[in-house]
């Protein structure tokens, strides 16, 4: 017996165990034989999973492992594993990410009949393993503090974005000052609109101005949206022989709503505040790229050959690393503190002042990774902490549940945010 | 730009009113945990819902209203009122669409007022869920034409606190429930 997910649950099946809510409430009694009433409580509550007679999740996904070509799936797992490497594969939620990632690169592989050659593991893919690093030397002297307070360029973010911040802070602000600072903005309230019009919320009716936005999904929400939004616009133009722009944000993004949805498990208030750390994770990442294109490119290099984690190759060839660079750069512009410190913290949430909100960050980082949404220059999917999961303290099932949204999701945001004008 | 007099005035009257309005609101949101029914003689909580329901519209007008309690033993939502109600069936089938789309569950996770259009998108919906800090109780509907204003985010934020109120009461009614019936056995054998 064990665990399976809801979307596999079919009427007739006779549950192993108790079913309950999050908040420990009694749905279902063992042994209930399962009818269209139950699957209906287990919507109305937001049950992920169930444990069910005769029927493990390891069955349901061999029925469908079966339907693969076996080659394609050995092909599609040596490549999941290769970019594993830095993480403890018999972990449950890492074996599990395995799983998940490995099934859906074969199904994506022989729905477009290409070879199973094509997936070429990162350790075959990093080649000369042996070539010399390039040499910065003397780029440990960078200090990040001096770095953010030096470029001017740091201070110009758009007027709307500081309004937005004035409006947070500002204990007396109310939802239409947040209203007419978003209306003032057309090209920001667009895409808003856009946001809260598309499968992020769910909403079945159209919601056609701010002040409706704000109404629907409350003052404080629309807020962390906006100021996610004017940030965006302030990183145009660097290279694509340093991070492809949309691959960064469409990286962002799977990160900010896998960490909106895996906050929403644990009755957070203002879940949007998750998409916007989600969003802005690697803002450092940006920061690098745009004030020391070279070093950013050396680091890129080493971690390339060496296996390593982008952020072991930033502190190694910068002596700092884009988190804690993050974290300075959302100070200086008066962001939120949580926001700051969980950017700050989200490659260390055992340093965080609040642990669970940098584990939700950092777990959304790992899933966006692992399922190659995007890339912000990271190759390998970053380390889990066993501490970290214990943590969240979640069920394995909303693992595939989180990515199942995540799929439905991301590419219409991502086309709300980067498409110009 | 210098003001005139006669704009200076018209802003002195419109703060004027602003704050007897906050006033008024505040006065009224200072009492709304005050039930006039006396929870522990109740026999169900529909005399609560009532008094709920007559608070809700003192602030907002609804087209339709309804509140679903859940029930204990299936822990499915069912309708206790409606009004008025010819609207019974409308709700019925607005909720099983709430629950298919994940709006339902939304709600009760964020625990602050939603709002939606109906399916036939004449009306827009307020979904307002009624929690205690311990448990879920049930859930409030409310039904507007869609030509109506805007609720304000600080009537919202009222309905917001009259519903919890509410939850508090059927927590409490459902406790005290729990107590006399704990009692009767009790009466029974001293009997």
């Amino acid at each position: 017996m064990g665990k399976i997910n809801i979307t596999s649950l079919k009427p007739g099946m006779v549950l192993a165990d108790t079913v309950l809510d999050r908040n420990g409430r009694l749905l279902l009694g063992k042994g209930v034989e399962l009818a269209e009433k139950h699957l209906r409580i287990m919507k109305i509550w937001g049950v992920t999973e169930a444990d069910v007679e005769g029927v493990t999740q390891e069955s349901v996904e061999e029925e469908l492992f079966k339907e693969l070509d076996p080659a394609v799936l050995e092909a599609a797992g040596e490549y999941v594993r290769s970019r594993f490497v830095n993480n403890d594969l018999e972990h449950e939620a890492v074996a599990e990410l395995v799983r998940l990632c490995t099934y859906r690169i074969a199904e994506e592989v022989s729905a477009s009949s290409s070879v199973p050659g094509g997936l070429v593991s990162e350790e075959a893919a990093r080649g000369a393993a042996d070539a010399p690093d390039l040499p910065y030397p003397g780029i440990r002297e960078i200090d990040p503090y001096k770095l953010v307070h030096d470029d001017m360029k740091l201070g110009s973010l758009p007027m709307v974005f500081h309004k937005l911040v004035e409006v947070v802070n500002d204990s007396r602000s109310s939802a239409s000052d947040v209203a007419e600072v978003i209306g003032n903005d057309i090209d920001l309230s667009a895409r808003l609109l856009k946001v809260v019009n598309s499968s992020f919320y769910g909403l079945q009716s159209k919601i056609d101005t701010i002040s409706r936005a704000v109404a629907v999904i409350g003052s404080n929400q629309l807020v962390s949206l906006a100021m996610g939004f004017s940030v965006i616009t302030f990183f145009k133009g660097i290279p694509d022989s340093l991070i492809n722009m949309r691959s960064f944000w469409t990286h962002s993004i799977a990160c900010g709503i896998a960490a909106r949805i895996l906050a929403s498990y644990h009755n957070t208030p203002n879940t949007e505040r998750f998409f916007v750390a989600g969003l802005l994770h690697d803002i450092g990442r940006l920061v690098m790229y745009k004030t020391l294109p070279d070093p950013s490119l050396a680091a890129l290099e080493m971690a390339r050959r060496k296996d390593m984690l982008l952020f072991e190759a930033e502190r190694e060839v910068l002596g700092f690393t884009h988190h804690k660079l993050g974290g300075i750069v959302l100070k200086r512009w008066k962001c939120p503190v949580s926001l700051e410190k969980n950017v700050q913290y989200h490659h260390e949430p055992e340093r965080a002042p609040n642990r669970l909100e940098a584990s939700i960050l950092q777990f959304a980082d790992i899933m966006a990774n692992a399922l190659e949404m995007g890339s912000s220059g990271e190759r390998l999917v970053p380390r889990l902490e066993p501490s970290m999961w214990d943590t969240l303290g979640l069920p394995l099932s909303v693992i595939s549940q989180t990515a199942a949204q995540m799929d439905y999701q991301v590419s219409e945001i991502v086309q709300f945010f980067t498409q110009e004008g | 730009m210098r003001l005139s007099r006669e704009d200076l005035e018209g802003r002195v009257k419109s703060l004027e009113e602003q704050a007897r309005f906050t006033l008024d609101i505040l006065e009224m949101a200072s009492t709304l945990g005050d039930f006039q029914t006396s929870i522990n003689k109740l026999h169900e909580p529909s005399e609560i819902l009532r008094e709920t329901l007559g608070r809700v519209e003192s602030l907002i007008h609804f087209k339709a209203t309804a509140f679903l309690l859940v029930d204990e033993v299936t822990n499915d939502f069912v309708m206790n009122v409606c009004t008025p109600a010819k609207y019974k069936e409308y709700f019925d089938g607005e909720v099983v669409q709430l629950i298919d789309n994940g709006i339902f569950s939304l709600a009760i996770r964020e625990n602050r007022p939603i709002t939606v259009y109906s399916r036939d998108k004449k009306y827009r919906m307020v979904l307002q869920v009624l929690a205690t800090s311990s448990r879920t109780r049930g859930m409030f509907l409310g039904l507007m034409s869609r030509k109506d204003k805007n609720i304000s985010a600080i009537l919202l934020s009222l309905l917001t606190i009259i519903l919890k109120n509410c939850a508090n009461a059927i927590e409490s009614f459902e406790l005290y429930r729990l107590l006399r019936s704990g009692k009767q056995p009790d009466m029974a054998s001293k009997a």
